[in-house]
């Protein structure tokens, strides 16, 4: 099922054109200002406002790579575009989740967060978080270094200051050793326009702080249907596509050809009864699910999350996060992150990531379709096996059951007897078991003493030279 | 380790690994070098099916992985049948199994059939939608030590019940142990229609029966 049809994307695509160029946007940056001024934006009526001619955005456009590549440290490289595949990611959060309360995330449990990710198969790659024990300026570097030290997997911090955004590159450079970051690129970025149409200070400064090395840029909308864009979603999509092309425009102007990800990924609807900008309802499915058909209208690779409003790993956690992931992966989009969080992305809990991650298989299971082959259509064993007979004992099955049937310990799959003998566990409880057994085995260290004692030199550095 | 052991674990191992070209040649050459048939059987192919057994529960091993080592295992006791009944080697126990009346669906009986060979029961299948007179036919014939019945549906669930009776009117329920499974039943069923024994799955019924067997 598509959500839009190519007319559909080409009439919201010419209602965000017409809001850039008529309207404009907001841009708390002189010398992006200039920038946009220098390239034919013309004057928003507004000192910080321009508006940016079609001519323009089509330009920009035509020189975003058509895929980002993403690389992690086991030497895995993925090449992210439409029609490839899903990978996911976990999520950014403030909180952890314990039990049914919640307090501030720290350095250790980030640590702790980063040892279940990477135990998680199914999950490709780490997002950072907030970390409160560290002053706010330098969480994002320090948070990256932790994740660095605990896994290999793809790393994407999520940036505080312009600044951390510098030091983290430097600090992915270490991570690559003699290969050039860009040619390898272990670490990715991103930052969030201020819906409507506004561009913080501190999202243009990490837009610029990471130019110039070719490292993968996520740029996000994160409209809110009936709050700071149209209850419609219609004139939800016209809003985020606008601001996504808008953050397209001024990272191409900063650097041609650098890989963008087209992101309406992030789209809330606002809650009439609570005012709670929702992240895992139906709406953000279609939201964000015609986000990639949008993306692949552009020829863009496109990014979602996975998410719930859930307090812990419940009922409706699991099913907001299947029906959000499940949807996303279905309808094309190539980066979903979200897996461990919790409570309208606020949180993130290490049972949440186990669940997601064994969510996540499923998902993959059933986005990889059903092969149809001469050997998978089977019509010889078919005649041979007969009436009544059966096919377990074949060397068909054999072969084949291990791809075709997805085997998944941890949801309840066996019989009524052997359920409570193994003592009634929840899959609640199964998680919480899961992520013990994880967190007792011996840590891995993932950096070599060179890279250990250069992160910490560029952390210490850093820490040193932050504003009191 | 000695030759003799180094062979029975390569049969044990072998077997569990589902190598039907590596384990047979093996028992053919233990056998002309003089081991004992039962030795054989015992310590290298119940063993290794003891083994796929405990692997299964544990979720390390399939259904498909598991009726391969089954296979190899029944392929190596063919080898071996005439001469453990040369060397008069009982089977661990013998067992009549059947679906019920009326109940066409065979694919969980056939599993238990292939676990209790492969703990070393003689099992004697009598197929599917089987009448309590075939029931009745049979044990008086094999004289097993054990009956098993299954079912799928709640409908063919009272058949149990009235096989039992054909039994004990018979007079065959002495020494007899019947033991059911099959989705709709449970082990408050089992004592509610007489029956001695319940199991949920193939393998529990295997362990369960050679347990009962000793």
């Amino acid at each position: 099922m598509s959500i839009l049809t190519a007319e559909e994307c080409a009439r919201i695509h010419a209602g965000s054109l017409d809001v850039l160029e008529r309207l404009g946007i907001r841009v708390d940056d002189d010398g992006i200002l200039a920038l946009l001024r220098r390239h034919g934006a013309r004057d928003g009526g507004e000192a910080d406002t321009v508006r940016l001619p079609r001519e323009l955005v089509a330009e920009c456009l035509a020189t975003c790579p058509p895929a980002a590549r993403f690389a992690d440290r086991s030497g895995g490289q993925r090449e992210l575009g439409p029609g490839g595949p899903a990978v996911f990611w976990t999520g950014n959060a403030l909180h952890l989740a314990e039990g049914r309360a919640r307090r501030e995330l720290l350095t250790a449990d980030l640590a702790m967060l980063t040892r279940v990710a990477d135990a998680c198969p199914e999950v490709d790659g780490m997002v950072g978080t907030s970390v409160a024990d560290v002053p706010p300026g330098a969480r994002d570097v320090v948070g990256f270094r932790t994740m660095a030290a605990h896994t290999a997997k793809h790393l994407r911090p999520c940036i505080f200051t312009p600044p951390g955004a510098t030091a983290i590159v430097e600090m992915g450079q270490v991570l690559a050793g003699g290969t050039p970051l860009g040619q390898q690129p272990l670490v990715s970025f991103g930052y969030s326009i201020v819906s409507p149409l506004h561009w913080s200070a501190t999202g243009l400064g990490v837009f610029r702080n990471t130019a110039g090395h070719g490292l993968p840029l996520m740029i996000n909308s994160e409209p809110m249907g009936g709050g700071t864009a149209p209850v419609t979603l219609a004139g939800s999509l016209v809003l985020a596509n606008a601001d996504a092309l808008s953050g397209i425009v001024i990272a191409q102007l900063l650097e041609r050809g650098r890989p963008v990800i087209y992101n309406l990924g992030f789209a809330h609807v606002l809650d009439m009864s609570t005012s709670v900008a929702l992240t895992g309802a139906p709406e953000n499915a279609l939201l964000q699910s015609a986000g990639a058909e949008l993306a692949r209208f552009h020829g863009l690779p496109s990014a979602s999350w996975m998410s719930t409003e859930a307090m812990l790993p419940d009922g409706q956690a699991a099913w907001e996060k299947m029906q959000t992931g499940l949807a996303h992966a279905t309808h094309g989009v190539n980066i979903v992150w979200g897996a461990g969080n919790l409570e309208s992305t606020l949180c993130m809990s290490a049972e949440m990531l186990v669940l997601d991650d064994e969510i996540i298989g499923a998902i993959r299971r059933f986005t990889r379709g059903i092969g149809v082959s001469d050997e998978t259509l089977a019509l010889s064993l078919i005649q041979e096996v007969g009436h009544s007979g059966d096919f377990l004992s074949t060397d068909h099955t054999l072969r084949h059951f291990k791809e075709e049937i997805r085997h998944s310990r941890f949801p309840t799959r066996s019989k009524r007897d052997a359920w409570d003998r193994q003592g009634r566990r929840t899959i609640e409880e199964k998680a919480a078991a899961r992520v013990r057994e994880i967190l007792g085995a011996e840590p891995r260290g993932y950096l070599s003493p060179e890279q250990d004692r250069e992160l910490g030199r560029i952390v210490t550095g850093y820490l040193a030279a932050l504003p009191a | 380790m000695s030759m003799r052991a180094k062979r029975l674990e390569a049969i044990r191992s072998g077997t569990v690994a589902g190598q039907a070209e590596a384990v047979l040649p093996l028992v053919r050459e233990a056998l002309a070098d003089g081991v004992p048939p039962g030795v054989l059987l015992q310590e290298g192919l119940i063993a290794a099916m003891d083994e796929v057994g405990q692997r299964f529960e544990r979720g390390d091993c399939y259904i498909p992985e598991m009726l391969l080592s089954a296979k190899v295992m029944r392929a190596a006791v063919e080898i071996l049948k005439p001469h453990l009944i040369s060397a008069r080697v009982d089977p661990v126990g013998r067992i009549v199994i059947g679906t019920m009346e009326g109940d066409l669906h065979d694919i969980g009986k056939n599993l238990v059939g292939i676990m209790l060979q492969g703990v070393g029961f003689e099992v004697v299948d009598l197929g599917s939608n089987v009448k309590p007179a075939r029931f009745v036919e049979a044990v008086d014939k094999h004289r097993p030590g054990f009956v098993g019945f299954s079912t799928l549906l709640t409908t063919t669930m009272p058949g149990m019940g009235r096989t039992i009776a054909a039994l004990d009117a018979a007079g065959l329920r002495a020494g007899l142990r019947v033991v059911i499974g099959g989705a709709p039943v449970s082990a408050g069923f089992a004592r509610e229609i007489g029956a001695d024994c319940y199991a949920a799955t193939a393998t529990e019924a295997a362990q369960t029966l050679r347990e009962l067997a000793k």
